[in-house]
């Protein structure tokens, strides 16, 4: 057997990289945890109205309602068959409204509708206040489903003022129902209210409801855009945390992997067939994997679920072009500190002391998102921007929330500097690895590390 | 490299140091490994033998002085090399089969011919059906054949075993000293450590011995023998209580010291064992007569002096202790 060639020594990394690809990803816990929880949610919004609980007993008979005006039992009677029969639900979503407050409309009534699932209940009037105790002895002996006592003002029935409703019900009438058939009184009260005032129900909530209102962004060099609060804060949020999780996650796998070789001592095996590099590298891209199938759950999901709510153009396709960048930039920053940490211990805890300060780092972005989402070309945003590892948490927040792009020259900059910062923290992490790898016992202090870098 | 390596030799250490802190752990260590020999490095617990071994694997540097194995550096011949640690390794949750795959393909070999070699060496290994069964469903004994079938099925040139036996119970150790019968008899060198001593003279034809960092033997089995023979001829009466007068008398017989129910005969230089041996069966009729053979443990005594701890090392090993 001669010396491995490249190719040969590319296809013993791939090993290395699908052995911690293959015993992370498939796996029970993984799939739970990672894959199945956010597909789960993600098909939960759609599935809701299944999960809604079951129908309660459905009520026959009737709803008598004791109302001097006379005029309470037409309004009642309205609103609830629209409530038995769906029709809120069913209706098409005016065109421009929100859809995503439209879906959760439809979720809501349909959740009405199965309150009332099966029920068969008329309305009959009253009209003599002396009829409330007969009505109440029917209810009794079950034959009325329930009672509403309208209690007016003193003066004409038919036009005082509604002062209090009363509803009565069976002692076992389920709570649902009986919030069901109180909303529907109360909001019957309120119709007959607007009405003796002269007023229409439906043009008050019009004149209620605000016009479209918009604020438009002007730039110095004469172009405008369109203010979005979610555009600005939400989605670079959203950017970030999805970078910030599938990095930390993956290399954090990583970590595991290496204290777990070397505590185990299996690290001597490997290194007897392949060299510390063609570890470490393997390891790196088998976690990078492990990442890219992170981002592809979570990032899916996001990306569905603005789709759904028709927000899919607050992620234009070059925001998705320049995440994958910074992904690769920050995953490989990361990860080659933890392979470099993972690789200095032989125990987890032994790790706490040398993951403070890469942790310290990590907790930087997010203290940075809102003073950089707020002003993203701002003094902050732009130093913040180049400084390892850094970079491509803020370069993200910036790229993907300023309603003034970020200057070209930035964006090009950081990917140059950050790939050059990238490759330099390797360089580094490797040198510690190859080290670190055969080294048993107490952890290293700073300065050794510093000293296993310029000797290894 | 101040030597070009040649075909005879595996491995070539020249003045080779290696200190840890302040603890000199080998000093100027020079050692030729003949291709083909089965070498046992010999040595009480912290006489350097795996940091021998660990610094020809190339996984710790020497802090002076070269190296050279199978004609360059082990980092270059990795795939020619096959090595079984002192600390013993796996992934644990891994199966024993996947395990074997991965080692082999990490040694260079294909896929298939991984798979193929990993049931074959677990049957010679007398582990049939551990396959599929995850590394720690494994006895600690089984966990080390396991590893011992990563260490060799890559058919290597030269294979490199720290304390192979170590932890075994003498079922295993049989099974695995055939093993490395078998695979020394297709001609490859075995280089290998252990506290054994008898393990040792019964495997290696080759034995280097260290005490303290230094190298204080390296020959062949038979050399030694030669060079420490007691020239004492150990002959047992039939019966008990005879006078030991008449072997005294023997040309060539020094003295005569009585050793339980036997007599010692040390010879004289110019006496020949055969023909003493001779006279002393004419002399008095006897029960067995042979020429005493000279062990490890004595040699290792010899030479390391009456050191109290080594003594009771060079003991313990005779005895087998792990």
């Amino acid at each position: 057997m001669s010396a491995p060639g490249l190719f040969d020594r590319l296809g013993r990394t791939a090993s290395v990289a699908w052995r911690e690809f293959r015993q992370t990803v498939f796996t029970r816990a993984f799939l739970l945890s990672v894959v199945a929880l956010p597909l789960l949610g993600a098909m939960a919004f759609t599935l809701i109205p299944l999960l809604l609980p079951d129908a309660p007993p459905p009520l026959r008979g009737e709803i008598v309602v004791v109302d001097p005006g006379s005029s309470m039992r037409e309004v009642f009677a309205r609103r609830l068959d629209r409530v038995m029969s769906g029709e809120r639900s069913a209706a098409t979503p005016d065109p421009g409204s929100d859809p995503a407050a439209d879906a959760l409309d439809r979720i809501y009534d349909e959740a009405e509708r199965r309150v009332l699932s099966g029920s068969e209940i008329s309305v009959r009037g009253e009209s003599d206040p002396a009829a409330l105790e007969d009505a109440k002895r029917e209810l009794r002996d079950g034959d009325a489903v329930a009672v509403l006592e309208v209690v007016r003002a003193a003066g004409d029935p038919a036009h005082a003022a509604i002062d209090a409703i009363v509803l009565n019900v069976p002692s076992d009438m389920p709570a649902r129902q009986v919030v069901l058939l109180e909303r529907l009184a109360s909001s019957a009260a309120v119709e007959l209210t607007v009405a003796a005032a002269g007023e229409d129900l439906e043009r008050l909530r019009d004149l209620l409801e605000p016009p479209p209102s918009q604020t438009m962004r002007l730039a110095d060099d004469g172009g405008e855009a369109p203010e979005r609060v979610e555009a600005k804060v939400l989605i670079p949020l959203g950017f970030m945390t999805l970078l910030w999780i599938s990095v930390i996650t993956s290399a954090n796998y990583l970590l595991m992997s290496t204290i777990e070789e070397k505590s185990n001592r299996v690290m001597e095996v490997l290194l007897s067939a392949i060299s510390p590099m063609q570890l470490m590298a393997g390891k790196i891209l088998g976690y990078g994997m492990v990442g890219g199938i992170l981002v592809s759950a979570y990032g899916g999901l996001a990306i569905a679920g603005l789709a759904a709510a028709t927000l899919l153009d607050l992620v234009p396709i070059g925001h998705l072009a320049l995440f994958g960048v910074y992904f690769l930039m920050a995953y490989f920053m990361i990860a080659s500190m933890l392979a470099a940490v993972g690789s200095a211990v032989s125990e987890l805890r032994d790790a706490q002391s040398l993951m403070g300060p890469v942790m310290l780092v990590m907790v930087v972005p997010l203290i940075l998102w809102l003073p950089i989402s707020e002003d993203p070309n701002g003094a902050l945003a732009t130093v913040a921007s180049f400084v390892p590892p850094l970079t491509p948490f803020v370069m993200i927040l910036r790229t993907t929330g300023s309603a003034e792009p970020v200057a070209a020259w930035q964006i090009a900059a950081s990917i140059l500097w950050g790939a050059a910062a990238t490759v330099g923290m390797v360089w580094v992490a490797a040198r510690i690895f190859r080290v670190g790898v055969l080294m048993q016992g107490k952890p290293p202090t700073p300065l050794e590390l510093f000293r296993w870098v310029r000797r290894a | 490299m101040p030597h070009s390596s040649d075909d005879s030799t595996s491995i070539r250490i020249q003045g080779v140091s290696k200190r840890f802190g302040g603890h000199l752990a080998i000093g100027g260590l020079d050692l030729e490994i003949p291709r083909g020999s089965l070498c046992g490095l010999l040595g009480p617990n912290g006489a350097g033998k795996s940091t021998t071994i660990r610094m020809i694997m190339s996984i710790i540097h020497p802090d002076e002085g070269s190296l050279e194995v199978l004609g360059g550096s082990a980092l270059a011949a990795k795939d020619r090399i096959g090595y079984l640690p002192e600390e013993r390794g796996l992934y644990r949750k891994m199966r024993v089969g996947e395990f074997l795959r991965y080692i082999g393909r990490l040694k260079g070999l294909p896929g298939r011919e991984a798979a193929r070699r990993s049931g074959e060496w677990l049957e010679r290994l007398e582990l049939p059906g551990v396959l599929a069964k995850r590394c720690e469903e494994l006895s600690k004994g089984m966990q080390q054949k396991v590893q011992f079938a990563a260490a060799v099925m890559h058919e290597p040139e030269l294979l490199i075993l720290d304390e192979p036996f170590s932890g075994l119970d003498p079922v295993n150790v049989r099974t695995l000293t055939r093993a490395l019968e078998s695979i020394h008899a297709t001609g490859t060198t075995v280089l290998f450590s252990t506290h054994l001593m008898n393990q040792a003279e019964a495997l290696c034809d080759r034995i280097v011995l260290f005490d303290r960092g230094r190298k204080i033997l390296d020959e062949p089995l038979a050399s030694i023998r030669a060079r420490f023979d007691p020239r004492t001829i150990v002959a047992e009466p039939i019966e008990r209580g005879q006078d030991p007068a008449p072997l005294r008398g023997l040309d060539g017989v020094e003295t005569v010291t009585p050793a339980g129910d036997a007599f010692e005969l040390r010879l004289s230089s110019e006496a020949t064992p055969a023909s003493v041996l001779a006279a002393a069966a004419a002399a008095m009729p006897l029960a067995s007569a042979s020429l005493r053979r000279v062990s490890l443990e004595d040699v290792f005594i010899d030479l390391v002096g009456e050191r109290p701890e080594a003594i009771e090392q060079a003991q313990l090993a005779k005895a087998g202790a792990p």
